[in-house]
């Protein structure tokens, strides 16, 4: 528990840093806001961002702060029961596989974050391209495949059907107009 | 009180009509489908279908978004019970003796007792809005800007302050989505603001993108990479009836589940708790508590009821005075302006016979609901047996979809898939989700009252309490944010009280957060089997009442949105 707990407690530090950095960085943008070039207002343009920014880069400071105190707090309190431990070494090893066991499913998880991150990006890129229908067909048979490729011909059905469907659904009873792509005059 | 029943008769000769019927139909059925999805809420199932009421007129639009709320409400009871999953925090309640009257094999009666209690809790509601609407509108006329500012201010406080995990955190993503809700045309100065020269960011982030984005992709992902490994639906047959033993223990706890969810509803933020409250109502007054934890079917009626009512109370200063007390509320809001109506007094003046349609609308739809849920629950189970790939791979097709009807270019898309990767972001660092979205609604609100407010006074500050309503609210104001910060100063002198101080170290959000993570880092399904063979675990933990923190299960979920 400990273990999990003092992975917990860099993240909230880094977390505070980043926000800090946007704080600054949003602040900065926000002083180059134009002013209000008709009337004299008693809050202008820039009064608003500009205090958004402050106050998250506090806020992030004051994150970063925490995150920092509570490690270090942790730490006080791994090192005492561990030197208790280290004469009975299975205690100590205990903690270890825990900690390797946390972190054991994380890489592959993080994998297929990632790749399902690109599948979005490449499916966005080609909607207008490609056209609703294929571009959809595409996205759902990469996706499915990547993460249960057994089952591809369900698969396959799946990825037909269902931006056949949505199509039909948005273009007769929505009335939205969606890309055809490349299916270009092929569609009605 | 004859005209309030005349103005009830125009609105349901709009609602009644055959078309506007099927919308609600439609609502309702979509609604339920998309919030059976696990992880999807209400707010999330509307911020995806609201590309769905599109062309449509503002009444049927309404009248279909509405179905829609109600309808996935009832959907985030159905995983909620079957499957222990709720789909936000009002339905973390449910999920407590629902699941247990599951594994009973009472799936049965608890689904009935959820869609009954749920239409009374609707319809009371209902009639509560109406009542208490009119008369809202007309103190609301005594609003000036300066008042309305610091309204929202508090609602925005309070909203932020709900988060479980960490007030600092839940501050930041306020914040977060105010900074957001600046990027575009400044309305007063005519100014570019934030949009880094970009032109298709002249007309801001559009908060339907940004509520998708936020909900739907990290919860999608998360389970898409397996991190939230969810109980499949172990139901087999059930009946969704109830005996008459049930319905009799079931009574009281609709009623007062309903009165206690819609006045809590009424308040902004801590509207969504009424489900919490009701819980440990219940326990007290049942003839059985000890069953509380084991399977109770009070203590399925009564927090669904409040759930439910509590829609209704949300309405209530959403209509009166346009100010959004959950996300979901927000979201509604957006709907409105959408349609260029801005909810308000103003609104309840002009477009009375709109309001009036809505409201029929809400009686029609808790009828809808009853009727569709009741025989059909079957239908919808058969959802949570479509593998995930297939579920959550359509949700995030749809989101992508949302996002260009909402924009029609790849700027849009884009958009929404940076906020999705904040929201993952976001969801890995512990801050919670619904502050920002409600951050960024109300920032356009916020700054416009404020600025008029000066406006009018002349840049005198003294208009924020030179009237008994300003006074009170900025004392208030004052009160709410002082007041944690005052009982966490207390807490930390008795720190140096040496064994005081041991005692409270181990109660500070640190350790909260710790816990739920650790909890959520083991899996759920752990909790589930754990939970299977020591249900007197489920029952300690119920037994307490539930604070924001509940129980065992994981603030993550809670992350997804609040609501009603």
């Amino acid at each position: 528990m400990a273990a999990l707990s003092s992975s917990l407690r860099r993240p909230d530090a880094i977390a505070g840093l980043a926000v800090t950095v946007y704080g600054i960085g949003y602040a900065v943008v926000a002083l180059g806001t134009p002013e209000d070039p008709s009337q004299n207002s008693v809050v202008g343009p820039s009064a608003f961002p500009v205090l958004f920014g402050g106050l998250l880069a506090l806020g992030g400071l004051a994150l970063v702060a925490r995150g920092l105190r509570a490690a270090r707090r942790r730490t006080g309190r791994e090192v005492a029961p561990s030197a208790e431990a280290a004469p009975a070494s299975p205690a100590g090893d205990q903690s270890a596989e825990e900690q390797s066991a946390a972190e054991q499913p994380a890489p592959r998880a993080r994998r297929s974050f990632w790749v399902l991150v690109a599948l979005l990006i490449g499916y966005v890129l080609v909607f207008q391209p490609l056209g609703y229908l294929v571009a959809t067909a595409v996205f759902l048979m990469a996706l499915m495949t990547y993460l249960n490729a057994r089952r591809w011909l369900v698969n396959l059905a799946f990825s037909i059907l269902f931006p056949v469907a949505v199509y039909l659904l948005f273009g007769l009873v929505i009335r939205v107009t969606l890309p055809t792509g490349v299916l270009t005059g092929v569609l009605p | 009180m004859t005209e309030l029943f005349a103005s009830l008769g125009d609105g349901f000769a709009q609602a009644l009509t055959p078309t506007n019927i099927a919308f609600s139909f439609l609502g309702v059925l979509i609604g339920t489908m998309v919030g059976v999805i696990p992880g999807i809420g209400p707010t999330t199932a509307i911020a995806l279908l609201i590309p769905v009421s599109f062309g449509l007129d503002p009444v049927s639009g309404l009248i279909l978004l509405c179905g829609i709320y109600y309808g996935s409400m009832y959907g985030g009871s159905i995983t909620s019970i079957l499957i222990r999953t709720p789909g936000e925090i009002a339905s973390v309640v449910t999920a407590i003796d629902g699941y247990e009257m599951t594994l009973r094999g009472r799936a049965g009666p608890a689904l009935a007792t959820a869609a009954v209690g749920s239409f009374i809790a609707g319809t009371l509601s209902t009639v509560g809005l109406m009542l208490l609407a009119p008369l809202l509108a007309s103190i609301a006329v005594a609003f000036g800007a300066a008042e309305y500012f610091l309204l929202l201010v508090l609602a925005l406080i309070m909203t932020s302050g709900l988060a479980g995990d960490s007030r600092l955190k839940a501050a930041i993503a306020t914040v977060f989505g105010m900074s957001i809700a600046v990027i575009g045309i400044d309305p007063q100065a005519g100014v570019s603001r934030m949009t880094l020269g970009i032109l298709e960011l002249d007309d801001g982030v559009d908060f339907a993108i940004f509520a998708m984005a936020l909900f739907a992709i990290p919860e999608a992902l998360k389970i898409l990479t397996g991190k939230e490994p969810h109980a499949h639906a172990r139901v087999g047959r059930f009946r969704v009836t109830m005996s008459r033993e049930d319905w009799r223990r079931s009574r009281g706890p609709w009623f007062r589940g309903s009165i206690l969810g819609f006045f809590v509803g009424l308040l902004p933020g801590i509207g969504t708790l009424g489900s919490f409250m009701s819980y440990p109502l219940e326990k007290k007054l049942a003839k059985r508590p000890e069953e509380f934890g084991k399977g109770a079917i009070e203590a399925v009626a009564g927090p669904e009821a409040a759930n439910n009512a509590g829609v209704g109370g949300g309405m209530v200063p959403l209509f009166t005075l346009g100010i959004p007390g959950s996300p979901t509320t927000a979201l509604l809001l957006f709907v409105f302006t959408m349609y260029g109506l801005q909810p308000g007094p103003q609104l309840m003046q002009d477009e009375s016979t709109l309001i009036w349609a809505i409201i029929a609308s809400m009686y029609l739809g808790n009828v809808v609901l009853l009727l569709l849920n009741l025989p059909f629950v079957g239908m919808f189970v058969k959802l949570l047996k479509i593998p995930e790939p297939m579920l959550f791979g359509g949700v995030l097709a749809f989101v992508v979809l949302g996002a260009y009807t909402l924009g029609f270019n790849l700027f849009s898309m884009l958009i929404v898939l940076v906020f999705g990767l904040v929201g993952c972001a976001m969801q890995k660092f512990g801050f919670p989700l619904a502050p920002a979205v409600l951050g960024l609604v109300l920032e356009p609100l916020i700054e416009s009252s404020l600025r008029r407010a000066l406006q009018i006074s002349g840049g005198d500050p003294v208009t924020f309490v030179d009237s008994p309503m300003s006074a009170t609210l900025t004392a208030l104001l004052v009160l709410v944010l002082l007041g944690p910060l005052l009982l966490k100063a207390l807490r930390r002198r008795g720190k140096d009280l040496g064994i005081i101080g041991e005692a409270l170290e181990g109660s500070d959000e640190d350790d909260h957060l710790a816990r739920a993570s650790a909890v959520t880092a083991a899996g759920r399904t752990d909790l589930t089997a754990a939970d299977q063979t020591d249900g007197a675990a489920t029952g300690r933990a119920a037994g307490d009442p539930p604070t924001h923190e509940a129980g065992p299960l994981p603030a993550s979920q809670g992350t997804g949105a609040n609501e009603p």
